[in-house]
């Protein structure tokens, strides 16, 4: 009995042994990141005006991008059965809870689903800000960089849990594309680009072009 | 007495040590890799068990029935923008390996029969086992809990990812989807499965389907660039093994000699990577050929438009954490279908990042 013991008090030291010896494994939680977009991707990038567009809500009231001009605009792409779309949802409505009372304007465009698709995104979180319906994705196409994921034949599919802080000027500060290895469902950098917007009035600088 | 207990203690330690000896393949550690603090299943671990109905064919498929073959696991949707990207592709990894007896499955996770039936139909290659998992349950078992924590549905967190299973049914390699640095043809998988696998290196150049003919004559390049190049490295912790990839864009209406061109006196394209501290290079891995005919029997192999070379290395455990700038070279000799131009070697460098390790959790 004791004699077994001892054999199982040196296995376990054993492998304690083996277990150190090899290499260091990552452990910090992931970083969150996103793919930002940029001029070598091609138009429209950060310092592009955003591209206006006219869509209608689940009440058939249209909304103008270009309208909300004088305020800084979160512009979220969204489909109800992206699992990156689905994750982010309940964030997107933290997110404007904190700072629509700061004077940002939220915006989402779900992209290309039929009416089933497009109710249940509405009814799964309740956001407090206008989903509006592109019906066809060519809004979100006009959106969709020409340079990154090449082999996405349909190029509405490429902005999908996409988000732009668009400054009061209608320039586009900050064009977030899903980065699906270190997902930042929370927002983290858009929360960043927004704190940066808000302290410089919403107005474009030099740095953005 | 006493000898009991020293003779215990001797067979403690000949456990112990050969617990330590019992790990001859080295499992593939990619920045897109799952992570050892995820929590299983991870490489090194037996992959989870599964009975899964086929598609397009009778009967079902057990998982532990191809022990004593290598498997490539992939795991997709229809609706899912990156799986469909890479489902036509999967085909070409299965040609490319089926002679050294490595098993492709494609498993679809949550959909209706009939609609990812007709999906497979349209875009899954015969050399593929197609297979259908309704409720989600097998792909569940393989989602290491600490992934995409924000994921409700657990079964998405393995969509598009891929994993190597050895012949005794232990994963080797399990890569996780990466939008940043998307590879929709397998170049990285395909190489890590070269050099798990062993046998015959190289890509098969047989199945190209280029012909001269698709070739339009250029008269002088406009800028004077033939060929772009465009490394990149994202690095890793000390301990991982990592990818460096050199692209290569090349003009329209030219071609380079591939790596293993048809005749010994044509400039073979070639990448040389100077030595720096604490990363091991591997020999670059080129991809596929391009065939052209030159005549009734005769061909050559070149690479046309934009092609990526992948070169896999390790970081030592040891390598002092901070950047490296990694000198190498590219030679090639650029041709159109009339006239080649003189070889050129243009030098390329490229900062690899090597982060601080953490502690065990």
């Amino acid at each position: 009995m004791q004699m077994r013991a001892v054999v199982l008090a040196f296995g376990v030291v054993g492998l304690v042994a083996c277990g150190s010896a090899s290499p260091p494994a990552a452990s910090a939680p992931i970083e969150p990141k996103i793919i930002a977009v940029s001029a070598e991707m091609g138009n429209p990038h950060p310092g592009d005006p955003a591209p206006d567009f006219e869509l209608p809500d689940d009440k058939g009231n249209k909304v103008k991008l270009s309208s909300m001009r004088g305020s800084i605009v979160m512009l979220a792409f969204v489909t109800s059965w992206c699992p990156f779309s689905k994750a982010e949802q309940p964030h997107l409505k933290a997110l404007a809870d904190d700072y629509a009372p700061k004077g940002v304007k939220f915006v989402a465009v779900n992209i290309n689903e039929p009416d089933a698709g497009y109710k249940e995104y509405l009814a799964r979180v309740a956001l407090p800000f206008p989903v509006l319906r592109d019906e066809s994705g060519d809004v979100a196409r006009t959106f969709a960089p020409p340079k990154v994921l090449l082999d996405f034949k349909d190029r509405s599919r490429v902005v999908i849990s996409s988000n732009l802080v668009i400054n009061a000027d209608g320039a586009i500060r900050l064009f977030a594309l899903a980065d699906t290895y270190s997902f930042d469902a929370k927002f983290v950098h858009v929360r960043r680009a927004l704190d940066e917007a808000l302290a410089q009035g919403g107005a474009t600088t030099g740095s953005a072009k | 007495m006493r000898g009991a207990w020293w003779c215990a203690i001797g067979i403690a330690i000949a456990i112990a040590v050969s617990a330590c000896g019992a790990a001859p393949v080295k499992n593939t550690t990619l920045p897109n890799s799952t992570r050892p603090e995820w929590g299983p299943p991870q490489p090194g671990d037996l992959a989870p068990d599964f009975e899964l109905p086929r598609t397009g064919a009778n009967g079902t498929l057990r998982l532990s029935s191809l022990r004593g073959s290598w498997v490539l696991l992939h795991f997709t949707a229809s609706w899912c923008p990156f799986c469909d990207a890479e489902t036509g592709n999967l085909g070409k990894v299965a040609d490319r390996f089926a002679s050294r007896g490595v098993k492709v499955l494609l498993v679809d996770v949550k959909e209706p029969l009939d609609h990812w039936t007709a999906y497979a139909k349209a875009h899954v290659a015969p050399s593929v086992t197609a297979l259908h998992d309704l409720s989600g349950a097998a792909a569940k078992t393989f989602a290491p809990p600490g992934a995409q924590p924000s994921f409700t549905e657990r079964a998405d967190v393995v969509l598009d990812s891929t994993l190597i299973i050895d012949p005794s049914g232990v994963i080797r390699a399990f890569i996780l989807p990466d939008s940043a640095h998307f590879d929709p043809t397998f170049a990285a998988i395909a190489s890590e499965l070269d050099r798990l696998v062993g046998g015959a290196g190289g890509g098969a150049v047989a199945s190209a389907t280029a012909t001269a003919s698709t070739v339009k004559e250029p008269v002088v390049p406009k800028s004077g660039v033939v060929v772009k190049i465009t490394p990149w490295s994202a690095g890793g912790q000390p301990g991982m093994r990592s990818l460096l990839r050199i692209g290569l864009a090349i003009d329209s209406g030219f071609h380079i000699m591939s790596n293993d061109p048809s005749k010994a006196t044509y400039i073979a394209t070639a990448v040389t990577i100077e030595p720096a501290d604490g990363l091991k290079f591997d020999v670059p891995s080129f991809p596929d050929a391009t065939v052209f005919a030159l005549g009734p029997s005769d061909s050559i192999r070149t690479f046309v438009g934009e092609v990526e070379v992948s070169v896999f290395y390790d970081i030592a455990p040891s390598a002092v954490p901070g950047v490296r700038v990694v000198r190498g070279t590219v030679r090639y000799q650029a041709c159109t279908t009339g006239n080649c131009l003189f070889p050129k070697t243009l030098p390329f460098d490229v900062k690899i990042e090597i982060a601080a390790p953490s502690p065990r959790p």
